[in-house]
């Protein structure tokens, strides 16, 4: 993903070139590499002559994004577990009622405070 | 297993089990007594509390074996030779003795160990798998050095405070957050930092294994409602006052609401939140502060505390004496 993302765009032998060769990957790897990161959306393709062209569907930026909402959205459903002290409990959830009961509060004491 | 050794854990666990079991008994009233105190002084009662019997088996137990070992150099504190009584064992350095029949105080050893080493590893597993994770968002973030926090570029509403005394912040909920709300959270979790809650919270829990398990759970409930509360108040007090830090709580829970409704909407739990009974002590007149025992209390509380060895390790060594019959 790196390498489509700095270039643009690659094919199976480009990238092979760029990243397998040091790493001692066969293309084959490369490719069914890429396959796999079209499956998941990340990578779309054209056939240009005989060999599939890939290019990102998103930007690194916004990949990173998507993946930091994806790990805090799990964090706040209990799906993972971080040992922190967090502002508000990541899992447990004040029910509207008492919201409305606690903004009732706030308001009259608001209330009391300016005109005091 | 070295007599010595046998019995020293013996003891420990008896003590402290015993403690547990105190514990068990007066933590009701306890907890209704102190829910006037500031919340400061109530975390740190709770802490005390929940490795109380840990502390107290231990403690007592090393001051049972001062006599016999000081009787090396002063043999005028030797206590052991007066019991008499052929099979009454003795936990000391000095004067160690078999038990006829250890099989019983083994199997009650092992048995508190497990039960130690049980609730002890289940916080060490947790701990271990929330590191990556941690590591993960702060390495996803940047450092912002007029927040005093790492920056996490998400729209996910997220603040908080890690083992270390780092603050993460998401750039989504500080976009969506009142100036006066935005000071609010960071003063609150710098407050975290400050009094490194979440590094203490984990130490507490690692040490409060001889605690029966409800009540474990409870106290360590209370605990974290007082350390939030605590927070709660130094951050109010810094500068946006209680009704702003109320407001602030209120908003984030909105929007951590309105978070999981869409992204996560069947695993949105209801009624453990401490929200409620963080913004109603906001909008409460601040606790009082804990009676202070003053020095002649507190001397006499360690008095106490160090007089009543005797008679409890001459009653672990009875003890000893009837399992190992």
């Amino acid at each position: 993903m790196e390498h489509v993302w700095s270039c643009g765009r690659g094919d199976v032998s480009d990238v092979q070139e760029h990243v397998g060769a040091a790493r001692g990957i066969r293309s084959n790897t490369v490719q069914s590499t890429l396959r796999r990161l079209y499956d998941k959306g990340l990578l779309r393709r054209r056939k240009v002559s005989h060999a599939y062209v890939y290019e990102p569907t998103c930007t690194r930026e916004e990949w990173q994004r998507d993946t930091l909402d994806r790990v805090v959205d799990d964090l706040m459903a209990g799906e993972t577990d971080a040992m922190l002290a967090a502002f508000v409990d990541l899992t447990e959830r004040a029910g509207p009622e008492h919201l409305e009961r606690l903004e009732r509060l706030i308001a009259a004491r608001r209330k009391a405070e300016d005109g005091a | 297993m070295s007599t010595v050794i046998l019995l020293f854990l013996l003891s420990t666990l008896l003590l402290g089990g015993a403690a547990a079991l105190a514990v068990a008994a007066v933590h009701r009233p306890l907890l209704a007594r102190i829910a006037g105190w500031t919340p400061a002084r109530r975390a740190s009662l709770l802490h005390a509390l929940l490795v109380a019997p840990l502390a107290v088996g231990l403690l007592q137990t090393l001051l049972g074996l001062v006599p016999g070992a000081l009787s090396r150099v002063w043999p005028t504190l030797d206590h052991c030779l007066e019991h008499g009584g052929v099979g009454h064992p003795h936990l000391c350095v000095t004067h160690a003795s078999a038990l006829a029949e250890p099989t019983l105080a083994v199997v009650l050893v092992v048995g508190g160990l497990a039960w130690i080493t049980f609730s002890t590893a289940a916080v060490l597993r947790d701990w271990l798998r929330s590191e990556r994770v941690t590591r993960a968002l702060f390495a996803a973030g940047a450092y912002d050095d007029a927040l005093r926090a790492t920056l996490l570029p998400t729209d996910s509403p997220l603040a908080a405070t890690d083992l270390r005394g780092r603050v993460l912040v998401s750039d989504g909920l500080l976009r969506s957050l009142a100036p006066i709300h935005r000071t609010a959270v960071l003063r609150h979790e710098h407050a975290h930092a400050r009094r490194r809650d979440p590094l203490r919270l984990l130490v507490t829990k690692l040490l409060s294994g001889l605690q029966l398990p409800a009540v474990r759970r409870r106290l360590i409930a209370e605990l974290e409602l007082a350390c939030e509360q605590a927070c709660d108040e130094e951050a109010a007090a810094s500068g946006p006052g209680r009704v702003a830090m109320a407001e602030a709580l209120l908003a984030v829970e909105r929007l951590v609401g309105a978070r999981v409704a869409v992204h996560r909407p069947s695993t949105a739990g209801f009624g453990g939140t401490t929200v409620v009974p963080r913004v109603e002590s906001l909008l409460a007149p601040p606790g009082r502060g804990a009676p202070h025992p003053g020095v002649r209390g507190a001397g006499l509380s360690a008095a106490a505390f160090v007089f009543a060895s005797e008679p409890l390790h001459h009653a672990v060594e009875v003890i000893a004496g009837m399992l190992g019959a």
